[in-house]
């Protein structure tokens, strides 16, 4: 009896929580009604410490569970889940950002802040998904964005307001460590009404669960039961949010392990889902308790649940039906003659970065150097423009080749997990070693990189591997770099600052080689993708079609991967993971009217070239003597603009 | 009569189904042949392993001679073009540049298209009739028009064999027969093979010269359409009680009682 596995788990969560209890209950247990001033030392730690400890794992494990249930019922989305929809993420930039910008405001209570976010986050992943019929995959690469934007946002705040920084990064990882009582009674709140609307709601959901047309025709309606549940949902995961931080993934892991265990329609999955997700974490957080021992605890148990995600995306991965994308409906604009603006676009990168490296800007306001101060400033300045730009080249390169292998406009450079893959070799040695030098570290990230763009080409190496896979795979590498830096932070204490510092992304330190080898490198791949442009032009019509004329499907897929994962790695080792110019050159150029293969990849290429100029010129100005991180001035720019686009509805 | 495929023993399974059992059959060259059965019998799973777009469980498929799998992968798309059931989205591509897409198993990834390229891409959109539509882009056609496009696609490819899964199931009555039209066409002025995958039992009696009947992942007739248009065999393909009703030039067609 697979069933059986609910009873054996909760033994086993409370055998562990009573093993790690030893400690202090060598005087007996303390009996309810506390009183703090009667109690001993030990009796203290147990009755305000550890046991609103297994409570609060089991609360949180049922919320986040129920919440996960409900989003995978509305949204028909085996993967959907407050994290891969980015509503946590949401959750957590509404806090942080509360805390350093205006901490007056928590006298309110954190709970409307963390409302608040999550609902922000989940309104623009469901409208990305309402113009794409809830497409699952994109839905949750519309959410990894969104969840990406809102780490490297609150990374920023954190940056600037280095005084909050530890108990920030403590709160990012969901420690379960309880002062109190108050938290679970909170909790305890939630989970009845939470459990009640789930309940009110099985019924509809279950008529839902066909589709939506269906479901309307049966006489339901659709908007406020779709509308209810993920209000439920999100309210159920921002008061997580609100009382424990970020617990990744048990909301994805719990309706999967319900739907393992037997659970079929929506009513059964979400009563047994919320027992799942209890059971999950509990055990997870003894686990914790265990390893942590007496000498306190080294790693926040959310962190710890957020490596199970990974994995859990891959696993599911087979179960999604493999639909393609939906089409763009809205007639793009196609130019009538594309070469003529592919060379207004060089002549005016080449003129911006000649007036960038001449122009300087002065206490009192702009100049055009002199010779003597050109010739001080030119070593410092203009490997940092060149390398600036030819990564932003190689990164919009990235992202048009990958958009056109998946079909899919919401491939980017972040999805293919490369950068992720880099931020884990980079932290790693950070960690493992003493005092790396800039050498070593860059070599790390190299390892990293491209041990996570070996993982990617073994997932579409596959038998009757579908471009799709490529992205879902790319999303849990890149959702297992994200768990492995929140545990190293954690952990770590101004190592923290330098990989935060990192993460940002800066062309600064980049000197007259690295600039020049990246220049070189984007100039070679251009070419390399030049030359491929036949493969680029029939491979959007899909793996059939292509196989049909002739192309070696499988050699084609690897070749791009490999050219867009050397591009990606690349422009990452050397000026961090800049988030979104890949997604969003590629999108513009589409938008310019370049619709033929070789157009798009050149006229990408130098969208991205421009676009990194403008952000390192605004980087340097914005806060002028002072330099804001170019990666995330980049992004900061560009992803209103990029949210605009994808939310509009096709025609 | 020469064959264009030779089948041996064919055999596909997936996870706890078995989707073709033990086929054998023979297709021959130049004809239309029309591939029908009940959903679910493995008409396009016959067709894709035809076109070597997924690889049989067991047994041999010959395609002039030569066993597929040792064909070379561009020079079986200048022999054999297949067209899927749902076609893709060509976003911004022009109908020329659609076909010139057909192109690619002639020159290859980096050879220069010549003048034989540009006269076939041209041969192929007249012969699909969409000489005014050249210029257009092919997701703001009509169903039929886009069908044609893709039609045109194939021609280009100057393949002597055509696949083509469900090629009208999407298109209107008028279109349907406009489709297929084409299709047979091409095959009597060219002598170019085309296996057909159609529901359509009446449009399939109709069009083809040759038909090929599958039942529950076996081969249950093969033979003219007149051999097939008769109640016994109908019951035996369809499990369903048919009648065959004769058109005033004679064309029989099949209607369920």
């Amino acid at each position: 009896m697979k069933i059986a596995i609910l009873p054996l788990s909760f033994l086993l969560a409370v055998g562990l929580w009573l093993a790690a209890a030893q400690p202090w209950v060598t005087g007996g247990w303390p009996l309810p009604p506390f009183h703090a001033a009667s109690l001993s030392f030990e009796h203290i730690l147990l009755a305000y410490g550890h046991m609103p400890r297994g409570i609060i794992a089991l609360l949180v494990g049922a919320l986040l569970g129920l919440s996960g249930a409900l989003l995978q019922i509305v949204l028909r989305n085996p993967i959907a889940d407050p994290s891969t929809l980015g509503i946590s993420a949401g959750a957590q930039l509404a806090l942080v950002a509360v805390t350093v910008l205006a901490p007056e405001w928590l006298a309110w209570g954190r709970w409307p802040i963390a409302m608040f976010g999550a609902m922000a986050a989940l309104a623009i992943v469901m409208g990305i998904g309402a113009a794409r019929a809830f497409h699952p995959v994109t839905m949750v690469i519309a959410g990894m964005l969104v969840a990406l934007f809102a780490s490297s946002f609150a990374a920023a705040l954190t940056l600037a307001q280095g005084q909050y920084l530890f108990s920030l990064v403590v709160w990012n990882g969901g420690s379960l460590v309880q002062t109190g009582w108050g938290p679970t009674l909170t909790l305890i709140a939630a989970l009845f009404v939470g459990g009640i609307g789930a309940a009110l709601l099985a019924r509809p959901l279950s008529v839902l669960g066909l589709a939506a047309e269906t479901a309307r025709s049966l006489g339901l309606n659709v908007a406020w039961v779709r509308g209810l549940a993920v209000l439920l949902a999100c309210g159920l995961a921002a008061s997580v949010s609100a009382t424990v931080g970020l617990v990744a993934f048990v909301g994805l892991a719990a309706p999967a392990i319900a739907r393992a265990l037997g659970a079929r329609k929506p009513a059964q999955v979400l009563w047994m889902a919320p027992i799942a997700g209890a059971l999950l974490l509990s055990v997870c957080d003894g686990l914790v308790l265990t390893i942590a021992g007496a000498g306190g605890e080294m790693f926040p148990t959310g962190a710890v649940t957020g490596l199970i995600g990974g994995p859990l995306l891959l696993w599911l991965l087979p179960r999604l039906r493999a639909t393609p994308p939906p089409a763009h409906s809205d007639a793009l604009p196609r130019r009538q003659r594309p070469a003529l603006m592919l060379w207004v676009l060089a002549v005016f990168s080449i003129v911006l970065l000649a007036i960038l490296v001449m122009v300087g800007r002065l206490p009192d306001g702009w100049a055009l150097l002199d010779r003597e101060s050109l010739a001080l400033f030119l070593p410092n300045r203009l490997p940092r423009l060149i390398g600036a730009a030819s990564a932003g080249g190689l990164l919009a390169l990235s992202g048009a080749i990958l958009q056109r292998l998946t079909a899919n406009p919401l491939a980017s450079p972040e999805v293919l997990g490369v950068s992720g893959g880099a931020a884990m070799g980079y932290a790693g040695l950070l960690f493992l070693t003493a005092a790396p030098t800039a050498l070593q570290l860059t070599l790390g990230a190299t390892v990293g990189g491209a041990l996570a763009l070996a993982l990617i080409t073994l997932c579409v190496l596959g038998r009757n591997a579908r471009p799709e896979r490529l992205l879902l795979a790319g999303v849990a590498v890149s959702s297992l770099a994200a768990s492995v830096l929140s545990l190293l932070m954690a952990a770590g204490t101004m190592k923290s600052f330098a990989i935060l510092a990192w993460l940002s992304g800066s062309a600064s330190a980049l000197t007259g080689t690295g600039a020049g080898a990246l220049a070189a490198l984007l100039i070679g791949l251009t070419i390399a993708a030049l030359f491929l442009g036949r493969w680029l032009a029939i491979l959007p019509l899909g793996p059939e079609v292509a196989r049909a004329l002739g192309i070696p499907v499988r050699l084609a897929t690897v070749a791009m991967v490999l050219l867009a994962g050397l591009a990606t790695g690349a422009a990452t080792i050397l000026v961090g993971p800049l988030s979104f110019v890949g997604l969003m050159a590629p999108h513009l150029a589409r938008h310019l009217g370049f619709a033929r293969a070789t157009d798009h990849l050149l006229g990408s290429m130098l969208i991205g070239v421009l676009l990194m100029l403008a952000a390192d010129f605004g980087a340097r100005m914005a806060s002028f003597p002072y330099d804001l991180p170019l990666g995330l001035f980049a992004s900061l720019l560009g992803a209103p603009w990029l949210i605009r686009l994808l939310l509009r509805r096709p025609a | 009569m020469t064959t264009l495929y030779d089948i041996q023993n064919l055999t596909f399974t997936v996870p706890g189904r078995t989707l073709l059992d033990d086929v054998k059959l023979s297709v021959p060259a130049g004809k239309v042949t029309g591939l029908i059965g009940h959903n679910g019998s493995g008409k396009s799973t016959l067709l894709k392993l035809l076109a070597r777009q997924i690889t049989p469980t067991s047994g041999t498929i010959a395609f002039h001679g030569q066993s597929l799998p040792d064909w070379n992968a561009r020079k079986l798309a200048r022999r054999l073009a297949y067209l899927p059931q749902h076609l893709p989205t060509a976003e911004g591509l022009l109908v020329r540049e659609l076909a010139a897409l057909g192109r690619y198993p002639w020159h290859g990834p980096l050879g220069r298209p010549g003048p034989e390229d540009q006269n076939a891409i041209d041969a192929a959109v007249t012969a699909c009739g969409l000489d005014g539509l050249a210029d257009r882009r092919v997701d703001t056609l009509s169903g039929g028009e886009a069908q044609r496009a893709w039609l045109a696609m194939l021609i280009a490819q100057e393949a002597d064999c055509l696949l083509l899964d469900e090629p009208i199931s999407a298109l209107d009555i008028v279109h349907q027969v406009e489709v297929l039209n084409l299709v047979h066409k091409l095959s009597h002025d060219s002598g170019r093979s085309i296996i057909v995958v159609l529901h359509d039992l009446n449009m399939a009696a109709r069009f083809c010269d040759h038909i090929v009947a599958l039942r529950g992942g076996t081969v249950a007739m093969q033979g003219t359409p007149t051999d097939l248009m008769n109640p016994t065999e109908l019951q035996s393909i369809y499990g369903a009680n048919m009648e065959v009703l004769s058109r005033a030039d004679g064309t029989p067609i099949a209607h369920p009682n």
